[in-house]
């Protein structure tokens, strides 16, 4: 019982190796961040297939092997559902294949799917040296971000999608709109998942802006939360809470408030714990001890509004050394252990 | 207490991902990169400074630097004489007076040394969290009972060899105003006959306890290895509270080398410090409690294959220190 840390890792990181890595940095569940799994020669289908049982079967397995549970798969592939997100000619059938996404990670035992309802996606951040010492982090910088333009036909999220794609862009997509395909996303899909036993966590809009690339975004403000929670009840419709993005935003509730709320309300799947200085449009991601949040302070929210869910660190600045990557997320990790650790014992 | 690292190998690159964590004091092992050593085993002052300026490019302050008197078996020592007791030990310790002047000098307040003979003796190591593989001794399977070159060395015997370096050592460091900090034995060895018949009587307490009280100075103390003092009880997880207090409130403890073990005396893992027996938070409180001022590092990291050179591991265990300190000192400014 208690929070648990987790290790998110993408396609060419689901390895023995790795797992070996989170394992002995203290982690004990991973987070599978499949875009790409297709790609990247893992697997010989092409990306728009669901996955199948027996892939997610094997994945669980690889990680179980390794002393580790698997506690989400974050993202579908762009090729999943680009017409759900569009509104597009294919979005039934996609939707179908959603749908086995869903049944399958039920049968296979994985509890919950983080996804981003977006067009632009994550869009617009540059890198710099910007942590401490130098280390190389992402930020999102009003003056160097890309002029506004918008999204060519067959992209989503920056990813192309259909290569064959008629010239030109997919124009401007409203509010309304967006909250029309994000409904009827939800109304087809919750049901499923809930007879899956599998929870659906909607990754708040990085970087937390009304509009991006003539589109518009869905939770850019904490409290917007409240709107995805109301348009379809369900214990199957929750957030994947990522602070860091939370903390980003000038919303009417500030990132304490949202973490105790909707820890309370039994929202929150699961937590991407990062730290971060500013806000949107300028700010720039730290270590987790370096930045505008007081950490300490937002894991006493989650514990104490009974939080025993998996936090994972997202990711971090860049260490200088053979591995910066890997040592980055040790470093979180191990502030995270003995910081919930203390919280947990009352004496933090 | 404040968050170090103890470096073998001070590139630019290594000191930028120490500052990065956020380390600003450092233990500097290394008298290579900035030509420290002379061939004669003499420090030059200069060598010194640069260490110092290039630490300080990046936030950092050489707190300590090794004195070449490392935990190494005693014929890899370069100045074997001072523990043998033999004749050669007054030229030894005359380059070492000479190497406390200089660091003096440069204005780095303190020197760390081992007292050394037998090396770090372990019996092998045991698969851990990860496969990652924690360094062991097991006194039930320790094999070579053959003497060393030294040859029987007696609790007597050793304490001699101590006293003669140490008074003619502190002197030097009370007037260059340099603190000499002394690790004690890892591991504690079998009280009676000791380990291939040499006493470690730097590895009790109770040793630990006569060493300090052997020259009335404010420059002699101890580089506090935490790890090692857990391995010289039978209930670490109380005792070595204690001995925090007892050598802390006296202010001999000049650094802190801030690891943990599974099992105590004769038999234990180094493991990560998150899962040892050793409460690592009492420990940070003890440590503020009693007074002490130092800083708190790694030391060891469990040996890994994934992670050869350990930089993943101790960046691991600076975080974890790091939230330590960061809660034991906002509950005490509240």
């Amino acid at each position: 019982m208690g929070m648990k840390i987790g290790l998110g890792l993408y396609p060419h990181l689901l390895t023995q190796e790795n797992f070996r890595y989170a394992s002995q940095v203290g982690a004990t569940h991973v987070v599978a961040h499949l875009p790409g799994w297709s790609s990247r020669g893992h697997r010989p289908v092409p990306a728009d297939h669901p996955w199948t049982l027996d892939e997610l079967r094997e994945l669980r397995a690889a990680v179980n092997e390794a002393g580790l549970e698997l506690a989400a798969i974050e993202n579908f592939e762009p090729h999943h559902w680009s017409d759900v997100l569009l509104d597009g000619p294919r979005k039934v059938e996609q939707m179908a294949g959603l749908k086995t996404i869903i049944r399958n990670m039920g049968r296979a035992g994985i509890p919950v799917m983080g996804y981003n309802f977006s067009l632009a996606g994550v869009y617009g951040r540059t890198t710099g040296p910007w942590a401490r010492g130098g280390a190389k982090s992402v930020g999102y910088v009003r003056d160097q971000a890309p002029a506004p333009d918008e999204i060519p036909n067959g992209t989503v999220w920056n990813m192309v999608v259909d290569a064959d794609a008629p010239a030109g862009t997919i124009g401007r997509v409203s509010q309304d709109q967006l909250w029309s395909r994000f409904r009827w996303f939800l109304e087809e899909l919750i049901p499923v998942a809930e007879e899956a036993g599998v929870r659906l966590a909607l990754h708040p809009d990085d970087p937390p802006l009304e509009e991006l690339r003539g589109t518009a975004r869905l939770v850019w403000k904490p409290e917007l939360y409240r709107r995805v929670f109301d348009l379809v009840p369900s214990d199957c419709n929750m957030a994947e809470f990522c602070q860091g993005t939370v903390s980003e935003m000038n919303g009417d509730i500030d990132v304490y408030q949202a973490i105790e709320e909707f820890t309370a309300a039994g929202k929150i799947a699961y937590v991407h714990f990062r730290n971060v200085r500013g806000k949107v449009p300028d700010y720039h991601e730290m270590f987790v001890d370096d930045g505008d949040v007081d950490m300490v302070r937002a894991l006493r929210l989650y514990h104490q509004n009974g939080f025993d869910g998996v936090l994972i660190p997202d990711h971090t600045p860049g260490l200088e050394c053979a591995a910066p990557w890997h040592a980055g997320m040790a470093y979180a990790i191990g502030w995270m252990r003995a910081t919930i650790a203390l919280i947990e014992r009352n004496e933090a | 207490m404040y968050l170090g690292h103890q470096m073998g190998n001070l590139t630019e690159e290594r000191l930028q991902w120490a500052a990065q964590l956020g380390v600003q004091h450092i233990a500097c092992e290394d008298r290579r990169t900035d030509s420290i050593e002379n061939e004669d085993g003499t420090w030059n002052v200069d060598g010194l400074r640069r260490v110092q300026a290039r630490c300080d490019n990046w936030g950092m302050k050489v707190d300590v630097i090794a004195l070449n008197l490392p935990s190494q078996y005693m014929t890899r020592q370069r100045f074997p004489g001072i523990m043998r007791g033999l004749a050669s030990r007054d030229s030894e310790i005359e380059i070492i007076k000479q190497n406390i002047r200089a660091t003096g000098e440069a204005g780095i307040a303190c020197l760390k040394y081992n007292l050394n003979l037998l090396g770090v003796p372990r019996t092998g190591r045991t698969k851990g969290r990860g496969g990652a593989m924690y360094s062991h001794f097991d006194i039930s399977k320790w094999e070579d009972h053959s003497l060393t070159e030294a040859g029987p060395v007696s609790p007597e015997d050793m304490w001699a060899n101590i006293e003669y370096f140490l008074e003619r050592v502190v002197p030097v460091a009370e007037e260059a105003r340099v603190r000499l900090a002394c690790h004690p034995h890892d591991p504690a060895v079998p009280h009676v006959g000791g380990l291939r018949g040499v006493h470690c009587v730097l590895g009790s307490v109770d040793g630990m306890k006569r060493f300090i009280e052997i020259m009335p100075s404010a420059y002699h103390g101890l580089n506090f290895c935490q790890g090692t003092v857990s391995e010289m009880c039978i209930d670490p997880a109380t005792e070595v509270l204690e001995a925090i207090r007892y050598f802390g409130s006296r202010g001999k403890i000049f650094m802190v080398h801030f690891r943990n073990i599974r099992g105590g005396f004769l038999n234990f893992d180094e493991v990560y410090p998150d899962e040892g027996d050793v409460d690592m938070f009492a420990a940070v409180n003890a440590y503020l409690d009693s007074g002490a001022n130092a800083m708190l590092c790694p030391d060891h990291v469990p040996h890994s294959e994934v992670d050869p050179h350990g930089d993943k591991q101790f960046s691991y265990c600076l975080g974890h220190t790091k939230a330590l300190l960061q809660v034991a000192h906002s509950l005490r400014s509240r």
